[in-house]
């Protein structure tokens, strides 16, 4: 007989990076889309936005939805959570949460097309009220879990709505560009924005980064999984690509007022996509690292 | 305050009410594997996933070594994260103490496989041959059927060094609640909260401790590698089964 070590597989893949990404994503873009009727002046720069952003919501809503819901092995009992409603679970209040935020995109939309201001600003606010609920129950979707010591931080929900902000505000850049829309004052909320998500990423990161190296046996176990099998993940993509460069960009008008590249609209989106990225990553790497002290023992 | 989002108060020392535990005198075991086929038997347990298993580990070198066992099995805890953490209240605390699944109600978002500090919980596969529980999460019962009928699970009833031991530690009498009474027992990641209810008499540290490392000898890696292949070649869940 052999060192004979029959384990269970870590419970969550690559559906639930994507999904945890995806929601977050279509969460910062609907507050974002709907600023100029929650916000009023503040939120003008965001007018032309506010249709095409609702619509990719409603479209990133139709890919993470389904996606959820096929990642279950029983997809036909999808509304369970909501028919045994548990008020201890997150996941419980999410798929809640999940189904009004959709329907308040919806009801944003059709307030904007049919011309009923007082349904469009409703939804706008408690829409957004409901987009800021999506990273904060998918980060406590982790953190509820005291078992996995990675994930059991009170900085995982915090993270998530940084990452969240980051890429819903890439999503606007992108969005702007595209439809060749993205004036100066659009370009300089969004560079702010990616500038306090950036910032508040690293912080929250360098935070939990100490938390490993200075904590207990599992989350130095999971620091050893992110430095080997997840370090270009975590370091390439993760910190330098999809944090520090995208930083430095947003940060360099501060420094040198009259250069450039912090003003350009495209090179401010890039630095959106690159957070984007860097969003998609650190879950990933926050995801799988979590897992596998436990996979072992 | 701790039995937030459980569905029955912990019944651990609680006067009139059954808290059934088990002791695994690992001064006993002889690692022959009798609990994980007896239960592999009782439940048609699936190729590839365990509700018990007997975990190996070799230390020390030649000629100063030592085979360890470590039986393994969902601990029951008093204050089960992976209840709490159910969408569909399909894990579920029962009043005698055991942490049970509602299979009917399961939507197999693997959230208390998550929740698990013992990686306990797995998912059952697609199809079975005789079963016809499919596709949802499973986990050791403490064979509830049995023990309600008055029997012992089928791991302690097969058990041939008496390693494993079962019964109601609220009753003073049983052999359970005296030996954890008067030996010196240990539980598995006690600071985790859980106050799991399987205590091991006398285990290696190595068994013990919280442990990362992939397998290291060639046969276990084998192993490890087939086992991965089983399940769409990853460690992470990925898809049906």
């Amino acid at each position: 007989m052999f060192e004979y070590m029959p384990m269970n597989v870590a419970p969550w893949g690559i559906e639930i990076v994507i999904y945890f990404f995806l929601i977050g994503l279509a969460a910062m873009t609907f507050i974002l889309a709907a600023a100029p009727e929650t916000f009023g002046a503040a939120g003008a720069p965001f007018r032309d936005a506010e249709v095409p952003g609702a619509l990719v919501t409603l479209v990133i809503l139709a890919i993470s939805g389904p996606l959820l819901i096929a990642d279950l092995t029983q997809p036909m009992r999808f509304l369970n959570p909501i028919i045994y409603f548990r008020p201890s679970s997150p996941l419980s209040w999410g798929s809640v949460l999940l189904i009004l935020f959709g329907l308040s995109v919806l009801a944003f939309l059709y307030g904007r097309f049919y011309d009923k201001p007082g349904i469009r600003r409703t939804a706008a606010v408690v829409g957004s009220l409901l987009a800021l609920t999506m990273p904060i129950y998918t980060g406590m979707d982790l953190s509820a879990n005291q078992a996995r010591a990675l994930w059991a931080s009170p900085a995982i929900p915090m993270l998530f709505v940084a990452l969240s902000f980051t890429s819903g505000a890439a999503m606007v850049a992108v969005i702007l560009v595209a439809l060749g829309r993205l004036e100066p004052d659009a370009t300089r909320v969004i560079r702010t924005i990616l500038a306090f998500s950036l910032g508040a990423t690293l912080l929250l990161i360098f935070a939990l980064v100490q938390t490993m190296v200075y904590g207990t046996a599992e989350l130095q176990q999971a620091w050893e999984a992110i430095n080997g099998e997840f370090s270009v993940q975590f370091w390439w993509l993760g910190i330098i690509a999809g944090v520090l460069i995208p930083l430095a960009i947003v940060l360099v008008p501060i420094f040198a007022p009259e250069a450039p590249i912090g003003r350009n609209p495209q090179i401010v989106a890039v630095a959106g996509i690159l957070g984007a990225l860097g969003a998609y990553m650190l879950r990933g790497v926050i995801i799988y690292a979590g897992q596998l002290p436990q996979l072992y023992y | 305050m701790t039995s937030i989002g459980l569905q029955a108060d912990p019944s651990f020392g609680v006067p009139g009410r059954k808290r059934w535990a088990m002791v695994v005198d690992l001064r006993r075991c002889i690692g022959c594997m009798a609990c994980v086929a007896a239960c592999k038997a009782e439940y048609d347990v699936p190729l590839g996933v365990w509700r018990t298993t007997v975990r190996v580990k070799n230390t020390g070198t030649y000629p100063n070594t030592r085979r360890n066992f470590m039986p393994r099995l969902c601990n029951h805890c008093d204050n089960p994260p992976c209840v709490r953490n159910c969408p569909t209240a399909a894990t579920y605390k029962h009043d005698e103490g055991y942490v049970l699944q509602r299979y009917d109600r399961c939507i197999g978002c693997r959230t208390c496989i998550a929740a698990c500090p013992y990686n306990a919980r797995f998912m059952l596969p697609r199809s079975r041959t005789r079963v016809g529980i499919n596709n949802v999460v499973d986990k050791c019962t403490f064979c509830e059927h049995r023990v309600s009928q008055g029997l012992v699970p089928a791991c302690v009833q097969t058990c041939l060094g008496r390693s494993r031991i079962f019964g109601d530690i609220n009753d003073p009498d049983s052999e359970v609640a005296k030996i954890v009474a008067t030996q010196k027992t240990v539980t598995l990641k006690p600071g985790k909260g859980t106050r799991p209810q399987v205590y091991y008499i006398k285990p290696d540290r190595k068994s013990v401790e919280q442990d990362y490392h992939a397998p290291v000898s060639a046969a276990a890696r084998r192993d490890a590698e087939a086992f991965y292949r089983h399940h769409n070649g990853s460690r992470f869940f990925s898809a049906n089964l």
